[in-house]
């Protein structure tokens, strides 16, 4: 894989990652499954930072992701090509802004869509929730998970839902905790 | 105000990252093409610095014992987030009243998760599935084609 190869990944992640910057997880997810440079733990990590900072998350992911791969100018070749569909594909639609909108074949594949792309976002979830709770090496079936770690995923799942916090709080709280109790 | 809804009502439905598409409205609604470009990069950009800036300096610490544990708790928050987001699309939706889209979101995320398939032969599959299923019918009129 080079740099265009790179860049065709994401163009190819851009036309198909429908409705926000997470929906791009499943095809990273798929990627780090056939490429040595990328492990779904590090995609992990990638996010957390992608999420704290400003500008688009998907956009920072893919430019992270790129540098993973080659350094400067793998981040801009991966964050080029996933926003160039974007810009193509939304200069057409602004253009016959109401009848794209309206046109019944395209509202037609978009409700075949849009469920696809909640259900890619579940499974999606439930790989981050694997990767962070699932413990590796375990005898006893009461092992296979860590318990501490499960505790601060209900904490944070609460507070995340009641308080709507940006992400960067419960990333950085989880980041102290982690450094602070050895999770 | 009305118009940057619809951008947004479009931008959520078009390939793509949704700030990024509003952006590109944006600026084709001023600039036409060229705008469309430079708005999107001007928003894009100071991100992916700071995401460079920031892997950079992360990369120098990565060893550290102390960053990986700091990282496995950061890994438990993005796991609710994602899980967060996930359930917001899900629940809010209309997959109570919908078979069809529940079969299509279960179906999936079965695809997904069990048999680790691919993405973007699930998002093609769901948008011919899509169209197959939800096209307007001949007996039921069309709308402006």
């Amino acid at each position: 894989m080079n740099l265009l190869f790179l860049f065709a990944r994401f163009v190819l992640i851009g036309l198909f990652a429908i409705g926000g910057g997470l929906a791009t997880l499943p095809f990273l997810f798929e990627l780090a499954a056939r490429a040595d440079w990328l492990t779904p733990e590090l995609i992990g990590d990638m996010l957390a930072v992608a999420q704290s900072l400003p500008g688009a998350m998907g956009v920072n992911l893919a430019a992270y992701t790129g540098f993973q791969y080659a350094g400067l100018r793998g981040a801009v070749a991966a964050a080029a090509g996933l926003i160039c569909p974007s810009i193509i594909i939304i200069i057409f639609a602004a253009r016959m802004l109401n009848a794209f909108k309206a046109h019944p074949v395209v509202q037609a594949v978009f409700s075949g869509l849009r469920p696809a792309a909640a259900g890619l976002l579940l499974a999606a979830g439930f790989e981050a929730v694997k990767l962070s709770l699932y413990n590796r090496s375990f005898s006893a079936w009461h092992e296979a998970v860590r318990w501490p770690r499960v505790l601060v995923f209900a904490g944070l799942f609460f507070c995340i839902r009641r308080f709507k916090l940006h992400p960067f709080i419960p990333i950085a709280a989880a980041g102290a905790l982690g450094m602070i109790l050895g999770l | 105000m009305e118009e940057l809804m619809d951008y947004y009502t479009i931008a959520q439905i078009t390939p793509g990252i949704i700030a990024v598409n509003v952006s590109t409205f944006i600026g084709h609604k001023r600039r036409g093409a060229l705008g469309g470009l430079i708005a999107t990069l001007g928003f894009v950009l100071p991100g992916v610095c700071a995401v460079l800036l920031l892997a950079l300096g992360l990369r120098t610490l990565a060893g550290s014992p102390l960053a990986g544990r700091a990282f496995a708790g950061i890994r438990i928050a993005v796991a609710a987030l994602v899980v967060d987001t996930a359930v917001k699309l899900v629940g809010g939706k209309a997959y109570g009243r919908d078979a069809k889209a529940l079969a299509l979101l279960v179906l999936a995320f079965a695809l997904s998760s069990v048999w680790n398939a691919n993405p973007a032969l699930i998002a093609a599959g769901a948008g011919l599935a899509g169209f197959a299923l939800y096209r307007p019918r001949a007996d039921k009129g069309r709308g402006g084609l």
